[in-house]
């Protein structure tokens, strides 16, 4: 992987040569092709699809479902097993309204204390309108390994279904997902799985991850914000009842349905967006994701080893090199990690620091704000020097 | 900009009405929907609506903890009516050190709270 000519595909660094940009687990960067994309649409194919009869629809429809079709091979799932959405959230939101119109009254949920608000917030809250129980499965270290006697839970015969995360936005920790989803399995629980963080951390396949609905958000693949989809296995699909109604989703009034994705996808979807994901998409294609993963990992083993020389961080996470993601959450003693982000603010370090949107793990660590840095292709090892100089300013103000 | 300053280094490190009072007769709690962050104020106010005395709890970041500090100096003697009309942007003016967008949140936090208080104590005697 060549990092000159990475850096090059992405205009804001450009723009803004000192920039250290190490939040990309929020929101990646955006290549100059995915710009170039939705523009491409708006001036050369804009039109409304599965409505016109014109060559101008005919393309703007072709567009979309090459589009799925790119979107559904990053995944290993069938093209009629993508639903598009505006990102994660509206994905784990669709399943939970569309898998509890199954569930009766005394059903259990399960989520995990590892998630993200968009896996756990949309179930519990579902759980409460249809007075389904909603259980937890608790965290029992820093290292974001779960309780296995929680674990136990999932062999309950009213446990429905267990929402879990992909991968960790706050510890950059994958679950042992093999063996949860085997025991869940075995009790015909139906999984949901939060892949925002984990698709760009390991090669996805919905089918040998055996999971019944998955949810995927663009920004964090280089794409645009407001693009994401949601994996929905074919049978449960087919039989599920759609959510939102209205234009491009009915076969005949008043409710015959379209199959699946269109009965799932109301009203004119992000077209344009939706293309310029697909490009994205290409281009990891084109880098590698295994390169891309390997060189990420790189640079977290390089800050984990800087971060390792100060007494006064606190890492939070896998301390084994295999464990390792694309980010990093730390604290330095005796300094909150919204000063630490200021800081690192007045030397162009862009960090995020916070509860990270993850309140029951933060509860859980007894923490009430980490500060977390994640790395993408367009960074390079001496961010990670400047980092250190950064860290050293931030200890000297409040030593 | 240089947020890090002496004065608010000096109200982090140092910070002024630290503990609540014992004879407050307005009690109000409010957090930092960014972090978490608690902070609990107490206020004795006179018949008149004057501040007469301000203490707080709570832990938080260098800007949140300096910023009540500051505020507790500058609110004690004032109307609570005169808080209550005050405006958030017109807070951030009367701590006097520079604060980034980012963080308005974080320094506003004992001001949310002082206001809240004052709400309280002005529904109770309505």
């Amino acid at each position: 992987m060549n990092i000159i000519e990475i850096r090059k595909l992405f205009p804001i660094f450009e723009n803004y040569p000192d920039l250290i940009y190490l939040d990309s687990a929020s929101t990646t960067q955006k290549p100059q092709i995915v710009m170039n994309a939705e523009s491409e649409f708006y001036q050369s194919y804009n039109a409304n699809i599965h409505r016109g009869i014109y060559k101008l629809a005919e393309k703007a429809d072709q567009i979309y479902a090459n589009s799925r079709k790119i979107i559904a091979n990053f995944c290993n799932a069938q093209e009629n097993e993508i639903i598009f959405t505006k990102n994660a959230t509206e994905g784990a939101n669709l399943s939970a309204e569309i898998i509890a119109q199954n569930f009766v009254k005394g059903d259990i949920i399960v989520s995990t204390e590892l998630e993200h608000h968009s896996n756990f917030l949309p179930w519990q809250e579902i759980a409460r309108k249809n007075s389904l129980q909603f259980r937890v499965i608790k965290v029992k270290n820093n290292n974001g390994d779960f309780d296995d006697k929680d674990l136990e839970l999932l062999k309950d015969k009213k446990v429905k279904l267990l929402a879990i995360t992909g991968l960790s936005n706050v510890l950059g920790i994958k679950p042992d997902l093999k063996n949860i989803i085997k025991m869940a399995k075995e009790n015909g629980v139906l999984i949901a799985l939060d892949l925002a963080q984990a698709s760009t951390n390991y090669q996805i396949d919905v089918k040998k991850l055996n999971c019944d609905f998955a949810f995927f958000t663009g920004h964090k693949l280089f794409g645009p914000m407001g693009t994401g989809w949601v994996y929905i296995k074919q049978n449960l699909a087919e039989k599920l009842n759609p959510y939102q109604f209205g234009g491009g989703m009915i076969k005949d009034l008043p409710n015959k349905w379209l199959d699946a994705p269109s009965k799932f996808e109301a009203g004119t979807p992000n077209v344009a967006g939706i293309y310029a994901l697909s490009k994205s998409l290409k281009m990891m294609q084109e880098i590698g994701l295994e390169n891309i993963i390997k060189y990420e990992k790189k640079l977290v083993k390089v800050c984990y080893e800087m971060f390792s020389k100060f007494s006064e961080i606190e890492i939070y996470g896998p301390t084994n090199e295999n464990q390792f993601s694309n980010l990093l959450s730390f604290e330095i003693k005796n300094i909150h990690s919204h000063d630490v982000a200021s800081i690192f603010a007045e030397d162009n370090i862009c960090i995020r620091a916070g509860h990270h949107c993850a309140k029951p793990l933060m509860n859980r660590l007894k923490v009430n704000a980490l500060a977390r840095v994640s790395f993408s292709i367009y960074n390079q090892e001496s961010d990670i020097e400047k980092l250190e100089k950064s860290i050293k300013k931030a200890i000297n103000i409040f030593k | 900009m240089d947020i890090y300053g002496e004065i608010l280094l000096d109200h982090f490190k140092n910070p002024r009405h630290l503990g609540l009072l014992k004879d407050g007769n307005i009690l109000a709690e409010d957090l930092n929907p960014m972090c978490g962050d608690k902070v609990t104020v107490s206020l004795k106010v006179d018949d008149h609506g004057i501040i007469q005395n301000f203490g707080f709890l709570g832990n938080g970041c260098a800007i949140s903890v300096a910023s009540i500090s500051l505020f507790g100096d500058k609110i004690i003697g004032q109307k609570l009516d005169d808080i209550l009309q005050m405006s958030g942007e017109e807070a951030i003016k009367l701590l006097e050190i520079p604060i980034s967008p980012g963080r308005v949140k974080c320094a506003l936090l004992g001001f949310s709270c002082i206001k809240k208080a004052a709400t309280l104590h002005k529904s109770k005697n309505n």
